[in-house]
């Protein structure tokens, strides 16, 4: 009897590449990994925005002159948090993983290693790790686009922070936007809301470290 | 013995009492277990009974020659646990 695959045992290797992004789009759905990723993207794409703006605040109101000094600043913790996403999330998500697969073998009574439901939650621990991180990475290196222009000397450096600050709130306007509507909630209150703790974060900064 | 290509007895159908987690769906393990095994032509899946964590189903596989113990390794890889063979059919 023709079997239409070749069992690898569990691994991917050596499957074109359609093949193996077919599989694990099933471990995605199997896993029920992206209820789980699109809270993580929501939580670290607003993290990373609002660290970038209070960075930006930061470089404002210290009258930083560089933008090279701000650009190394911002990279830097924007890969602080792409190596704490991944590796902070990953470790929290193998232990529910792990509990996922512990309850269901009580329940099955069977082993349940090299099957595609362990597999899938193993995927899952990798790919909710690496949304978590880049989100947030990515979010920063969004907010630091006007300062990349202005290292590249195409803008001022003081209109590229002012700049920078309207993207973290477009950006978090965006944000609102995206959990609207997946959430079937009110776009537009979701979004003033978000852009409305961006403000107050600017506001509170501003009030707090200004020079007086 | 000898077998006659002839006289070669075929297991048609088959009704299997299997338990499984929520996922994958029955769709999905009835997609699965047609797309692995290109001998199955039909499958059946009913569910019988769902607690928590898994359910209980019944697949009905027909085919032109069914092969148990294969169906139950790729049932067994997509985490289903065949439980019994209720119904087989044999043809010559």
């Amino acid at each position: 009897m023709e079997i239409n695959y070749i069992s690898t045992g569990g691994v991917n290797r050596g499957l074109p590449l359609i093949t193996r992004l077919k599989r694990y789009i099933d471990y995605i759905r199997i896993s029920n990994a992206n209820e789980v990723a699109r809270r993580y993207f929501v939580i670290n794409s607003f993290d990373g925005t609002v660290t970038a703006l209070g960075i930006i605040l930061g470089a404002l109101i210290a009258n930083i002159q560089y933008p090279g000094q701000v650009i190394d600043v911002g990279v830097a913790t924007g890969l602080a948090l792409l190596i704490s996403g991944i590796t902070g999330t990953s470790i929290a998500e193998e232990a529910e993983r792990d509990k996922i697969i512990r309850e269901l073998e009580a329940s099955m009574l069977t082993d349940m290693r090299n099957t595609i439901f362990e597999k899938a939650q193993r995927f899952a621990i990798l790919y909710v790790g690496i949304v978590d991180g880049v989100s947030s990475f990515l979010s920063v290196l969004i907010a630091l686009g006007p300062v990349f222009a202005s290292a590249f000397g195409f803008i001022d450096l003081s209109l590229a922070l002012q700049t920078s600050i309207v993207v973290c709130l477009i950006y978090l306007g965006v944000l609102g936007i995206f959990i609207g509507s997946y959430a079937k909630r009110s776009i537009l209150k979701e979004t003033l809301k978000l852009i409305g703790i961006g403000i107050l974060t600017t506001i509170v900064v501003t009030i707090l470290l200004y020079p007086t | 013995m000898e077998e006659d290509s002839d006289n070669k007895v075929r297991i048609t159908y088959l009704v299997l009492d299997v338990l499984k987690p929520h996922r994958p769906t029955i769709v999905e393990l009835s997609r699965y277990l047609a797309e692995r095994i290109n001998t199955i032509t039909t499958v059946n899946t009913t569910i019988l009974e769902i607690d928590q964590d898994t359910e209980s189903i019944k697949m009905e596989i027909y085919g032109e020659n069914l092969e148990v113990d294969m169906i139950k390794s790729v049932l067994r890889e997509y985490g289903a646990s065949v439980h019994s063979v209720d119904e087989v059919t044999v043809e010559k």
